[in-house]
């Protein structure tokens, strides 16, 4: 069984347990284990733009020296998460001086060596596609799932990498090879306003409400998500809207380990998935379709 | 928003230092959209940042929170305190 050295981070063990269950069921299901790296601590959320600041570099560091103990790949879920600690390990290995100084605050040293990877990366790139499609039990055919990227996954590009920065594919390639049919809508790139909805949540509520209606608009049912904060936005600029206009229903947002796990097999409470959300799900997944003959 | 990100920068280039009482380089959220369609290059997420940060240090001006949700996830408080916060 493969193994995976993996980091959940502070959301995972909270308010977003069911990203860090669904996906840990999804590894099982496709013979593979995320292994929780030892003393693992916040990531700090966001990575610093301020170049004269390095103490924000301090914590990401420290994770990095630890995960390198004890392997050399280390897996992510949460899209900031991800963003953070790829981009402290990409800035590790092109600034020996700043690198030093963190080191020595640290009492920890961290030299490189770690390859920060996705978990989509890991099922793109490592388990590959086609063996989802081929592990699949319980395809969801026809469910018109609105793939959701945000920002942090994919920006910026120079030094994420995971996929086109303009016209990404990652998410709908998955969500195809578990049978659902995935609407490109315009804004699947767009910010859902982030931590402004700490502050300004106004500011959110118009950026997230935007996603939401430019996925509805294109034909989704479900958005399928990789971040808790994008989805905590998208589900609380919904709450709002709905509660001013009775009778219409909100667009489901569940993370994309949700959807994958249930086709391939696992049980929804495995995955957390909450009785409106299986509903949802479903309701709008279609018979298969009639089988063709392939040589 | 009240100054567009190309106005920000013009408000720099010219050297103007009425572009520090703007309100959209609070409003930026780090999501690197400008930079990633910016025909010249331009990274306004860093821009913003560094309005902000030179603001932080001197002014020591806070961020307020009205009200949270019991289901904020603690990536979003703490992306807000440290963008919109000084520490």
């Amino acid at each position: 069984m493969e193994s995976y050295l993996y980091f959940p981070g502070c959301s995972l063990r909270t308010v977003a347990r069911d990203f860090d269950d669904s996906a840990q069921a999804c590894a099982r299901a496709l013979g593979a284990e995320l292994k929780e790296m030892q003393g693992w601590l916040c990531c700090g959320a966001v990575f610093s733009n301020v170049a004269d600041n390095i103490m924000t570099n301090a914590g990401p560091n420290r994770i990095l020296a630890r995960a390198r103990s004890e392997g050399d790949t280390l897996v992510t879920l949460c899209a900031g998460c991800h963003n953070v600690l790829k981009r402290a390990n990409l800035q590790a290995g092109r600034n020996a001086i700043k690198q030093e100084q963190i080191n020595e605050f640290n009492e920890e040293k961290y030299e490189g060596g770690l390859s920060v990877l996705h978990f989509l990366e890991i099922l793109r790139d490592r388990v590959g596609f086609g063996t989802v499609r081929d592990t699949v039990k319980a395809p969801l055919h026809g469910l018109p799932v609105g793939a959701y990227y945000g920002c942090l996954l994919l920006r910026p590009f120079d030094e994420m990498r995971l996929d086109d920065p303009h016209r990404p594919s990652v998410l709908e390639d998955l969500l195809v090879s578990i049978g659902c049919t995935p609407v490109e809508y315009p804004s699947r790139t767009e910010c859902c306003g982030s931590y402004l909805g700490v502050g300004s949540p106004d500011s959110m509520t118009l950026l997230s409400r935007n996603v939401v209606q430019s996925a509805r608009s294109s034909g989704a049912t479900i958005l399928a998500v990789s971040c808790p904060l994008c989805k905590y936005n998208l589900e609380a600029s919904q709450k709002q809207d709905l509660a001013a206009s009775s009778g219409s229903q909100p667009l489901q947002v569940v993370y994309f380990t949700q959807l994958l796990g249930l086709a391939l097999g696992a049980a929804p409470q495995s995955l957390r998935l909450n009785p409106v959300q299986i509903q949802a799900i479903r309701g709008r997944v279609q018979a298969p379709p009639e089988s063709v003959n392939h040589p | 928003m009240d100054l567009m990100p190309h106005q920000i920068v013009r408000f720099l280039q010219l050297g103007l230092e009425e572009v520090f009482d703007a309100k959209s380089y609070w409003l930026c959220a780090t999501c690197f959209s400008c930079e990633t369609q910016c025909p010249r290059g331009l990274d306004v997420s860093k821009i913003c940042e560094a309005l902000r940060t030179i603001k932080l240090r001197n002014d020591l001006r806070d961020l307020k929170i009205e009200k949270l949700s019991p289901e904020m996830p603690q990536q979003g408080l703490v992306s807000a305190f440290r963008k919109l916060s000084p520490y």
